[in-house]
């Protein structure tokens, strides 16, 4: 036999809203998981591909808007020259009966709807072992079924599933119940698996493709899609990643110290490519300890950058402040701005204080600080909250 | 700093130049009268110090002189032992002015520089030097709010600025703490979050968020609630609907049924034994009763026969006693007979005799009443005939009226007469009669009356006429005399009476009318004794005795006599008598007869009953077959049978009720069979409706995308609770550094208070010894003068005092600048002004203890108070042009 060749995604999670995001944030991340179909049909014809295998969680949830799953069918509708195989994984679950119901109404043939754990055969000579989550917290392997699923001697097997496995965990917690040597037990050619958002190879045979649109900060880098090859049957997979994604999560860590340069430590962690900022979503965790003039610098540098970025968050709650003496030099050298400027740095070291309240006499100090820069130089804008 | 010398040139009213020298280290006072320049001098020392060269503004042409010019003013000074000399000279018109400075006879500075070195040496209030010290101005040590004097503080403030902002923090403390309120004031209030600030609005947004978030996760909940809801009714619905399950209760049910139709064929053979077994008991007991009533039978014929023969030995006794007492009653009978015939004739004879008498009576009483009745119509004719004549005449109330008339005419002509002229004749002898009154001679002596006057005549004499007078009784009589025409006019229209009437003839016929009307009573009396009840009584009282009867019979000749009567009443009395005996003889003889015929009857009942009973027990007998004791037997053999049939029969139902199933139990089996499959069959039609519903409302939750939004919401609530904590923190970190600022300021207010009080004290105690003032530290003013034992207001006090301690605070604050190496001069221009004489002395010392080793310019128009000020006496003196 030939080889057989397909696209290997999942976890697309159309529908997905991003409420925590801004408005403007939020609306290019859904206009960019609105291309996700599109992406893939694409990547599929230019490589030649007749079959698409989503490997669950197409939808974010169970009960999608009539808009999403209706216009996500209708793409793969009008993809004619696809074959698209699909289980539900457990964000969309196979208890979701309106909504699985309302796709096999409307589906064309070349839509495979897998809810049931039976083999079908995607090609002469392949076999294709589905594990549909029937509910969002399965209980069980749902893939142990395919170890006792024979199929004819010399003919490819390929299983499809969605969860974690044992030693690996589910990217929602949602039960860690497939065997990573499933693929061996169960003499699969290839394991097609979903649930991990970021591409993770469990074994030869066994893959996540990660979702082709990042989503979370937890996987760096473009969501991507795997094109896998099977030479034949018992054959090794030849697979390689393709990029799909539009949008780069990023989470960068930048580690402070009170002598430290933060705008040249932040230049070097920021993406090279500056015209290409508005397509990166970035959350700047920052820790450490950092001086007053510190503080001030690296928020005024991330007011002035982030808005050339598509999402911009700076997270600065585990670095803490170094409140120096020249700090209080330049609030007073005297008076009572130098009293003020002490009682609250006396605050703020304060051990015998709850945290709480030495956090707020630090950032009280560190406000100060700002203040008499900007009666200093009123070119300074006032510090970000 | 020491001011040492002034010139001025141009400026007001010294257009000439004029100088004033001899300006020394500690008190100087310049004492002159109003308007010889004092203020101007003070003005022209501000505008050096103060007033830029280059300015033309309203204070720099207030200075020109009236008749035009451009003001030049010069000032020396002592700066730590160097002498310079400042010139200013103003121009008209921005820019123009010139400023130079000399340091001794060499040119030290000019223009911008110069302005700059003058702006270090003592730097405007603006600026926060020490510059605006301690000039005050005259009128203007009141620290109250008015404007001037808001400015005067100022100055007093502005003098110290540069010491105290070194304390407090100065304009930038006050720039960052504007900038904390501002930035506090936009996120809350003293009452919590602004509103419309960020707080507020992060607040409402988490709110919200809140509750769209319960809302949704009860939707999704309920959404859930109705998929697993769905789930199970399908997988009921699927099980109902399994094949094998749906044969297996058809089989359940069919095995049931036929259990059933078993259990009831056996039930029906059951019941069939016991009915057979009820029969063979019932025959058993049929025998055992015919067995009986055989022997019972045998029994009664026994005894009818033994009644039946004493019943007639009783019967033939009977008969022979009642033969001879029918025969007695027979010859009784014929005896009553006779009597009873005679005594009827003798009845009829004396009915005859008294229907006789009778009729007698009756024709005498008829002719009685006949002449009643004639009596009785006369006298209601009689009656008819006198109420005509007792209505004829005047009643008795209009013969009363008449002689009330009557009586009152009398009265009125006795009245009249009364009043009347009187005559009284006397003749002359052989005279008499010949007077003549109305034609009759008048008697001798008589006493006439003449009310109705009259003609007295003379034969042969003449005649003398009389007239009445017009009296008082004329009118009455008059009257009295209508009343009686009117009264008998009445009288004339009365019934029976025609033409005119007098009282005369009324009186007549009143007495007529009285007497027929008696005559009428009296008839009516008599009338009534004849016939009480009217004369129609009587008259039907008559038709009642004129009946058929009476008319037809025919009267007797004669009335029996009553001998004739008597006579017949005995003879009835004694057929009677006999009557009665026969009747008695007659009727014992009956009687003796019913007793032995009711014995008679007794006896043949009792032996007809005997007859019967023993007829009756013969039938009995008869329908038995042969011989009794045959009979008997046969019974006794058939009853063995029964009795054989019903243990039989017993045995039979014992032994199937051993074997029987239990029809209940199956009968409830088919039931519940039934029963689960009609319920499988509704609650497959039940499941079709709910999960129709159910895919309705699912549909519709799905449709909405709820968990979607639910997840959305919570992204946005993760979201707005971080922006709510930040801006919390935010609020919290700005109150926590507006405390701080707050506190430290109050803190270094207080600071350098202290020093200006202590520096005050001294030269209060010059005053009002153990006096104490307390000062606000924010505002530097004074508030409360402690002074023997009592606290007084600050605005309470006299303007004297007032002006007095403002004075004082003044050279107290110029004490701590000199002391801390800045001094600067106190210029007061006319600044006391309402202090006393008495008080004033101790102000004097004041300035004089506070001179030792500061400068004091005194300006004053009160020359001779300020005599005794001591110091150095000043004068504006002219000197020459300037160079």
């Amino acid at each position: 036999m030939t080889s057989f060749r397909f696209l290997h995604t999942s976890d697309l999670h159309l529908g997905k809203r991003f409420g925590q995001m801004p408005e403007e944030t939020r609306q290019d991340l859904q206009q960019a998981r609105q291309q996700i179909l599109p992406r893939l049909i694409a990547v599929a014809r230019e490589h030649g591909v007749g079959h698409v295998l989503i490997a669950g969680d197409m939808f974010d949830t169970e009960t999608p808007s009539d808009r999403v799953w209706r216009q996500a069918l209708a793409m793969m509708v009008a993809a004619e020259d696809l074959q698209w195989w699909i289980i539900p994984g457990n964000h969309d679950s196979a208890a979701a009966e309106t909504l699985w119901a309302g796709l096999a109404k409307h589906a064309s043939e070349n839509i495979h709807l897998l809810m049931q754990p039976d083999p079908v055969l995607m090609a002469p000579g392949v076999h294709l072992l589905p594990a549909p989550c029937r509910h969002r917290f399965a209980g069980q392997d749902l893939t142990r079924w395919m170890d006792d699923h024979a199929t004819p001697e010399g003919e490819l097997r390929i299983g499809l599933a969605h969860g974690g496995v044992l030693n690996f965990g589910s990217e929602d917690g949602g039960g860690e119940v497939i065997s990573p040597q499933r693929a061996a037990s169960a003499h699969l050619d290839y394991l097609a698996l979903g649930d991990w958002h970021g591409t993770f190879v469990l074994d030869p045979r066994s893959r996540y493709s990660g979702t082709p649109e990042a989503d979370r900060f937890k996987h760096a880098g473009l969501g991507q899609c795997l094109l896998v090859e099977l030479p034949g049957a018992g054959k090794m997979p030849e697979v390689r990643s393709v990029e799909t994604g539009s949008y780069h999560w990023q989470e960068y860590l930048l580690e402070l110290t009170p002598t430290a340069d933060v705008l040249a430590l932040l230049q070097a962690l920021l993406p090279s490519q500056r015209s290409d900022w508005h397509r990166h979503l970035i959350r700047l965790r920052v820790e450490g300890w950092a001086t007053a003039p510190q503080r001030l610098a690296l928020q005024q540098a991330v007011a002035d950058l982030s808005p050339e970025f598509c999402h911009f968050i700076l997270e600065d709650s585990r670095l803490r402040s170094e409140h120096l003496q020249s700090d209080l030099e330049t609030i007073a050298p005297s008076g009572a701005l130098r009293v003020a400027a002490q009682d609250l740095m006396q605050a703020a070291e304060d051990a015998s204080l709850a945290q709480e309240e030495r956090d707020i006499a630090s950032a009280a100090l560190n406000r100060l600080f700002a203040y008499a820069r900007h009666e200093d130089d009123a070119a300074l804008p006032e510090a970000a909250t | 700093m020491k001011i040492c010398a002034i010139r001025l040139e141009n400026t007001r009213r010294f257009t000439d130049p004029v100088e004033i020298t001899g300006i020394g280290p500690g008190l100087n006072v310049l004492s002159a009268a109003n308007e010889q320049g004092k203020s101007t001098i003070f003005d022209a020392l501000h505008a050096v110090f103060f007033k830029d060269a280059k300015s033309w503004d309203k204070e720099i042409r207030a200075l020109a002189p009236r008749a035009g010019g451009e003001p030049r003013i010069e000032v020396e000074i002592d700066l730590e032992g160097q002498r310079y000399r400042l010139a200013k000279q103003f121009r008209k018109g921005s820019g123009k002015g010139e400023v130079r400075i000399w340091q001794g006879s060499q040119l030290f500075l000019q223009s911008d520089a110069a302005e700059a070195w003058l702006q270090e040496l003592i730097k405007s209030p603006k600026d926060g030097g020490p510059a605006g010290l301690l000039w005050v101005r005259q009128g203007l040590t009141d620290f109250a709010d008015a404007k001037e004097t808001l400015a005067a503080r100022q100055d007093l403030m502005s003098s110290v600025t540069g010491e105290v902002d070194a304390i407090t923090g100065g304009q930038r403390m006050d720039a960052i703490r504007r900038d904390v309120r501002q930035s506090l004031d936009r996120l809350v209030t003293s009452r919590g979050a602004k509103k419309g600030g960020a707080l507020e609005q992060a607040e409402t947004a988490v709110a919200q968020l809140v509750a769209r978030e319960e809302d949704f996760a009860i939707k999704v909940q309920q959404l859930r609630a109705q998929l697993d809801q769905r789930q199970e009714l399908r997988a009921e619905l699927a099980s109902l609907q399994d094949p094998e399950v749906q044969q297996e209760q058809a089989a359940r049910l069919r095995q049931a049924q036929q259990d059933l139709v078993a259990a009831e064929r056996y039930q029906e053979k059951l019941l069939s034994a016991a009915q057979a077994l009820r029969h063979a008991q019932l025959l058993l007991d049929s025998h055992d009763s015919k067995l009986a009533v055989f022997q019972s039978r045998q029994t009664d014929y026994r005894e009818a026969a033994q009644a039946c023969a004493l019943a007639e030995e009783r019967l033939r006794q009977v008969t022979a006693a009642l033969e001879p007492v029918q025969a007695e009653v027979k010859t009784a009978q014929v005896a009553y007979a006779s009597a009873q015939l005679q005594s009827k004739s003798d009845e009829a004879q004396l009915a005859a005799l008294q229907q006789a008498e009778r009729l007698a009576q009756q024709l005498q009483q008829r002719g009685a009443l006949e002449a009643k009745l004639a009596q009785a119509r006369q006298l209601q004719q009689q009656v008819v005939m006198l109420k005509s004549q007792a209505e004829q005449g005047p009643d008795q109330t209009s013969m009363d009226r008449l002689e009330a008339c009557q009586a009152a005419l009398v009265l009125a002509e006795n009245a009249q007469h009364l009043a009347a002229s009187t005559l009284v004749v006397s003749y002359d002898s052989g005279q008499d009669g010949g007077f003549l009154l109305n034609g009759v001679p008048l008697r001798e002596g008589a006493k006439l009356s003449l009310p109705q006057g009259g003609k007295i005549t003379v034969p042969g004499l003449g005649a003398i006429d009389l007239y009445p007078g017009q009296g008082l009784g004329a009118d009455q009589l008059q009257r009295a005399e209508q009343e009686l025409a009117a009264a008998l006019a009445t009288v004339s229209g009365l019934g029976g009476v025609t033409g005119s009437v007098d009282l005369d003839s009324a009186r007549v016929l009143f007495r007529q009318r009285q007497e027929a009307l008696q005559s009428l009573r009296e008839a009516e009396i008599r009338l009534a004794l004849l016939a009480p009840e009217g004369v129609v009584a009587l008259m039907q009282q008559h038709a009642g005795l004129a009946d058929a009867d009476l008319e037809a019979a025919e009267a007797p000749d004669a009335a029996p006599t009553p001998q004739q009567l008597d006579q017949a009443e005995a003879a009835l009395a004694s057929s009677r008598a006999v009557l009665d005996q026969a009747a008695t003889r007659r009727d014992a003889a009956k009687a003796q007869e019913a007793e032995l015929r009711l014995g008679f009857e007794a006896a043949n009942a009792h032996h007809q009953a005997a007859l019967q009973r023993l007829q009756r027990a013969e039938v009995g007998l008869a329908g038995q077959e042969g011989d009794a004791k045959e009979a008997l037997a046969r019974l006794v053999q058939q009853r063995a049978q029964s009795a054989q049939d019903v243990a039989s029969a017993q045995a039979q139902v014992e032994t199937l009720q051993q074997a029987a199933p239990d029809l209940e139990t199956a009968r409830a089996r088919a039931l519940r069979a039934q029963s689960g499959l009609e319920t499988s069959r509704m609650r497959l039609q039940e499941l079709g409706r709910d999960l129709a519903v159910l895919d309705s409302r699912i549909a519709t939750g799905a449709g909405e995308a709820i968990e979607e939004e639910l997840a959305e919401v919570r992204g946005q609530l993760v979201s707005a609770r971080q922006g709510l904590a930040a801006i919390s923190f935010e609020v919290a970190m700005l109150r926590r550094l507006d405390l701080a600022l707050e506190k430290a300021r109050g803190a270094a207010q207080e600071a350098y208070v202290g020093p200006v009080l202590q520096e005050l004290q001294p030269l209060l105690r010059l005053l009002w010894p153990e006096a104490r003032l307390d000062v606000d530290a924010g505002q530097v003013l004074p508030k409360h003068l402690q002074r023997a034992g009592q606290e007084e207001s600050f605005d309470s006090l006299s303007g004297g005092t007032q002006e007095q301690i403002a004075l004082l605070v003044r050279l107290a604050f110029a004490r701590l600048l000199a002391r801390a190496g800045r001094a600067a001069p106190v210029i007061l221009d006319d600044a006391i002004v309402y202090t006393d004489d008495a008080r004033i002395e101790k102000l004097f010392d004041a300035l004089t203890l506070q001179a030792g080793d500061m400068q004091i310019l005194v300006f004053t128009c009160r020359q001779k108070s300020f005599r005794s000020l001591g110091g150095t006496q000043l004068s504006i003196r002219p000197t020459a042009p300037v160079a």
